[in-house]
């Protein structure tokens, strides 16, 4: 009876007994990075609404980027890939293997050696495997769905690899948003309807991958990309930066409060920044966990050794030298 | 001078409705080139088997891709099919369906096309072809038959609709995502 009551009553509760979606779409916070969208009545437009509406939930299939992966027999980092998009939240931020209703982009895996699928890659170079492709929607809105937006390899890391794609798309809206089409379907000339395109869409270089001569970078799109968009590498903890002078004072017999400290507090910032790079989601946020060390390292941390404070020289007595002079009488 | 005129008006009837239209033509949902398409003709009435075939090239499913033969997929499927025998041989495979029959197939068809895949429609007297695209703006259907793979074939509305109710209306589309238009480089960058 008790347990009945208390099914009831859980029941009762929507959000206990049927977990509802999620209150807050982490994801579309993540894809769309640090950005600010401005609704005060007037229409903006531009580059940030359209990144804003790139990066937003699809409304259809017709609105998914489309995300690529070619890979090849005997690559234990394609291997890698496959695995950690499955976990790694930064990746599923953008597609969703096992989910593609939900997914943002479209998601395929290839193989290179598929001959049924190896005719799609003839207009561009493949070199290196995993290579990632991304690919604007079918929708038109953002330009030719032919049109490689990304390509890469990937290096290990699945955030580097994620902050790289979006910012190779914001980058590409950025570029085209200076044309905004209302209606857009590519006319069977090509041009965009309705306004000259801003670019040559058509001047394809379609010449077969000799493998020889880069006709294109390896990487789309080229060169670094902004600085404040992608991962500060100076920013990162190493282990280098460790410690390793206190540790070493431990070993050598003579310990300190203020050295176990320093070791700590390396250890928990180390420790968090690998857990990010994994996709986990961290047990306190930022702002609680500096605040945790902050406190820390103010109460049981090394105390600071007070500045040599300029020696002060202590003002001259100036004292006048008065003079007697002689009376002298004649 | 009235017997090539006749001849002529006889020639262009027995080629119409069927216009060529390019295999990587834009309009079109599925994009295959002419000898993968060769892949599916149809040797031995598994029209069907090769409808749903070509849809597996296209969307990268290699389980729906080999139907018709022998493979780690599963055995080969062959000869004639109905729904439930879709459905079982999709269950076998693990292969994901919208298995559609009746009225429904109209808007199932468009929303394929719209949304950049094929379907394995029925068309045509107890026969199956593979829907590649549809031009709601021109109102214009291309099909692509497993008896003359080398071609599409493009109806309007009207031509298409009669295709479409000869068989009976059933539909097959691939819960998958839909493929990506070829890849090419262009210098947006610049």
């Amino acid at each position: 009876m008790l347990r009945t009551l208390s099914l009831l009553c859980l029941l009762s509760v929507p959000n206990l007994a049927f977990p509802a979606e999620p209150e807050v779409n982490l994801p579309e916070i993540a894809r769309r990075g640090d950005h600010v969208q401005v609704i005060d009545g007037l229409h903006h437009g531009g580059a940030d609404e359209m990144i804003a509406e790139a990066m937003a939930p699809p409304q259809s299939d017709a609105d998914k980027w489309f995300i690529s992966v070619i890979t090849t027999e005997g690559c234990s980092a394609c291997e890698d890939l496959k695995r950690e998009w499955k976990r790694s939240r930064w990746l599923q931020n953008l597609a969703e293997p096992k989910n593609p209703k939900r997914s943002w982009a479209h998601f395929a895996i290839y193989s290179r050696q598929d001959a049924t699928q190896s005719w799609r890659w003839d207009s561009i170079q493949l070199s290196a495997y995993p290579t990632i492709i991304v690919q604007p929607p079918k929708n038109g809105r953002y330009g030719s769905n032919s049109t490689v937006v990304y390509q890469g390899v990937y290096g290990g890391d699945p955030k580097a690899l994620a902050s790289d794609i979006l910012v190779a798309i914001r980058q590409y809206i950025r570029k085209i948003s200076g044309y905004t089409p209302k209606t857009i379907r590519a006319s069977k000339e090509g041009s965009l309807a309705g306004a000259p395109p801003p670019w040559d869409q058509f001047n394809y270089d379609r010449r077969p991958n000799d493998g020889g001569g880069r006709l294109f970078p390896l990487r789309i799109p080229p060169g670094p990309y902004d600085g404040q968009e992608s991962i500060a590498e100076s920013e990162r903890l190493k282990l280098i930066n460790a410690p390793w002078s206190s540790l070493l004072a431990i070993l050598m017999g003579n310990p300190s409060i203020g050295a176990f400290v320093l070791i700590g507090v390396f250890a928990l910032r180390y420790i968090r920044q690998r857990r990010e790079d994994a996709g986990h989601t961290p047990f306190l946020g930022k702002s609680s966990f500096e605040s945790l060390i902050e406190m820390i390292e103010e109460r049981f941390g090394p105390a600071e050794e007070a500045e040599d404070e300029p020696e002060t020289v202590a003002p001259k007595k100036v004292v006048k030298k008065t003079t007697r002079r002689k009376r002298r009488t004649s | 001078m009235r017997f090539i005129l006749t001849w002529l008006l006889i020639a262009g009837a027995w080629t119409s409705p069927a216009r060529a239209i390019d295999s990587m033509d834009p309009r079109l949902a599925l994009h295959l080139p002419d000898e993968i398409r060769a892949w599916y003709r149809n040797p031995d009435g598994s029209c069907v088997q090769c409808s749903i075939g070509m849809c597996g090239v296209d969307q990268n499913i290699p389980a729906a891709a080999s139907l018709l033969w022998d493979t780690k997929y599963g055995s080969k499927e062959r000869g004639g099919s109905g729904p439930s025998r879709v459905a079982r041989y999709c269950r076998e495979r693990e292969i994901r369906i919208y298995n559609i029959t009746g009225k429904p197939t109209w808007h199932w068809m468009r929303w394929a096309a719209e949304t950049g895949r094929g379907a394995a429609i029925g068309a045509g007297r107890a026969h199956f072809q593979t829907l590649v695209g549809h031009d709601p703006e021109t109102g214009t259907w291309y099909v692509c038959n497993n008896n003359s793979t080398h071609r599409i074939d493009e109806y309007n509305d009207a031509e298409f609709r009669r295709l479409h109710l000869a068989s009976g209306q059933w539909v097959v589309i691939l819960d998958y995502p839909p493929h990506a238009n070829r890849p090419c480089y262009v210098r947006w960058w610049d």
